[in-house]
């Protein structure tokens, strides 16, 4: 009897480790994903990417590349037969029939240059070839020599000048004409040295464009990254269930790595988007030589000096300086990728505290940052702040 | 019901399995497939990072094939592996630790204050 009952006892242990064996190899081995679309490719010089569910993804995929590229090729300035390199190259006077897209990217940096108060400006481009932070200079910060001296202070001077006049009788120094019947725009140059960059807000403008196109497709969820900027909507489907997307924010220091470290994440549970804008990707230091220091140049223009962010000239010294108290990044958070982009980019220029207060009075959520602290505007929850928070060592604030 | 010496003939004749045999069996089963579990589940990583005096002082991929010196190691990163091959310090231990590429593994070179961690994927949907 005693045999049996063990017996008994024995097929339940057995029975038992295989149900224990087989749950543990299906938890651990065999989600099965929800298809996810995931292609990329490259569009005004950086990295397009995107994340779809859905039959059409790959149609709404090619739909986005055709039209980004066709943006692309007519605004672009390193491209010789672009409408926006000949109407640089063009005399004052001359114009040029543009696209429904650049229309409305004209429409919105003139927007965010009176919203911003002159931050944004997309006429900056003659002062980025000064200073070689410009489309062609990518070299530069890859780490290639530097074989060239700084502009000159006259130098600088002259194109300060010349965006203050360009700006004086109307934004950018163009006059757009829109007819409304046949829908076409025309843009005329009012100074010779109108140079229209619309590179500075058209990646936002494209992560919008793509997100649309991904809803006239049917699909419900995506991501779409262009380069700094990121625009989602409905959710990520990953280990086996529906989550919102969770997006993190890279840490701009130290400057000098190989891959960022996570400064913050964050979770969006509807139509968002996420723009980070930053002295850390695109820049290169150069070596004054004498009691002068080593300063960093990066892409970023303040037209108001027509130097890059951070520095000024030190008229005793005779040499530019660079301020260890600039901001040095900004993420902005809208559902408009286009206003987050601009925005992001005007931030960077404004002081710490200008930046505060520009945030907070016209209701805009992000993150502003200099080298020593963080201020944390309409944000109040970050995403698993116990595993993703490299701010932490920064003077940490949080304003509503 | 057999008796006593029938019993013995049978067991030595290999007919019945003992109790504690099947026991044995079972509880060796049991911890085999939960050994074989957790070092499948053991994940691999995709990122290096390499510490100083407990500071982050950089981050590198797994994925891409490397060899780099620094503050006196030389940090090699090959086959979704990372080793230490040479090291400034007195003792080497660094370099004994071998290669490293599951989550949390770590290297320490004590003389140099670097610690060389193995982590794994970020759990974010993106980047920016």
């Amino acid at each position: 009897m005693f045999l049996n009952k063990l017996k008994k006892y024995i097929c339940f242990l057995f029975a038992l480790s295989f149900v224990v064996f087989a749950a543990l190899s299906v938890c651990g081995c065999s989600f099965i994903d929800e298809d996810s679309y995931t292609n990329s490719s490259i569009v005004f010089g950086s990295e397009f990417s995107v994340i779809m569910y859905g039959d059409n993804s790959s149609a709404a995929f090619e739909e986005m590349l055709a039209i980004l590229d066709g943006i692309d090729a007519e605004i672009s300035l390193s491209d010789e037969s672009s409408t926006f390199y000949q109407f640089a190259a063009a005399a004052k006077g001359s114009s040029v029939e543009i696209s429904q897209y650049a229309y409305e990217m004209l429409t919105f940096a003139i927007e965010y240059n009176s919203l911003s108060g002159g931050y944004f400006d997309i006429g900056l481009n003659r002062a980025s070839e000064l200073w070689h932070v410009d489309v062609n200079s990518a070299s530069y910060f890859a780490g290639s020599e530097i074989d060239f001296e700084l502009p000159s202070i006259e130098e600088v001077n002259a194109i300060k000048d010349e965006i203050a006049q360009n700006n004086s009788q109307s934004i950018f120094g163009i006059e757009i004409d829109y007819d409304e019947t046949t829908q076409t725009a025309n843009i005329t140059k009012l100074y010779d040295n109108v140079v229209l960059d619309l590179g500075a807000l058209a990646k936002g403008y494209c992560a919008d464009l793509c997100i649309e196109i991904a809803k006239n497709y049917g699909i419900e969820s995506a991501l779409v990254k262009l380069s700094g900027n990121i625009k989602v909507i409905g959710q990520e489907f990953t280990s086996g269930a529906f989550e919102n997307w969770r997006i993190g924010v890279s840490s701009p220091r130290p400057r000098d790595t190989l891959i960022r470290s996570t400064l913050f994440a964050l979770e969006f549970d509807s139509e968002m988007s996420i723009v980070t804008s930053g002295d850390y990707e695109r820049y290169y230091y150069f070596e004054q030589g004498g009691e002068a220091e080593t300063i960093p140049i990066c892409h970023i223009i303040n037209p108001f000096t027509a130097m890059p962010l951070g520095i000024s000239y030190d008229e005793e010294l005779g040499a530019y300086i660079y301020d260890e108290n600039a901001v040095i990044a900004a993420t902005i958070v809208d559902e408009c990728s286009v206003k987050a982009d601009a925005i992001a980019t005007a931030v960077c220029l404004m002081s710490y505290d200008e930046a505060k207060d520009f945030l907070l009075t016209n209701d805009i959520d992000g993150a502003v940052m200099t080298s020593e602290k963080i201020a944390f505007v309409g944000i109040s929850e970050l995403y698993e702040e116990e595993v993703y928070n490299g701010f932490t060592a920064y003077e940490v604030e949080y304003l509503a | 019901m057999m008796n006593k010496e029938e019993k013995i003939d049978a067991i030595k004749n290999g007919k019945i399995v003992r109790i504690s045999d099947i026991i044995i069996f079972a509880v060796l089963a049991v911890v085999i497939s939960v050994i074989i579990i957790f070092v499948s589940m053991r994940e691999s990583g995709d990122t290096v990072e390499i510490y100083c005096s407990g500071e982050l002082v950089g981050s590198y991929s797994l994925e891409t094939d490397a060899s780099f010196e620094y503050g006196g190691l030389c940090i090699v990163i090959s086959n979704g592996e990372c080793y230490v091959a040479c090291s400034d310090c007195d003792d080497h231990i660094c370099e004994y630790f071998g290669s490293i590429s599951k989550v949390n593994e770590t290297i320490i070179c004590v003389p140099n204050s670097i610690v060389i961690k193995v982590v794994g994927d970020s759990g974010l949907s993106a980047v920016v």
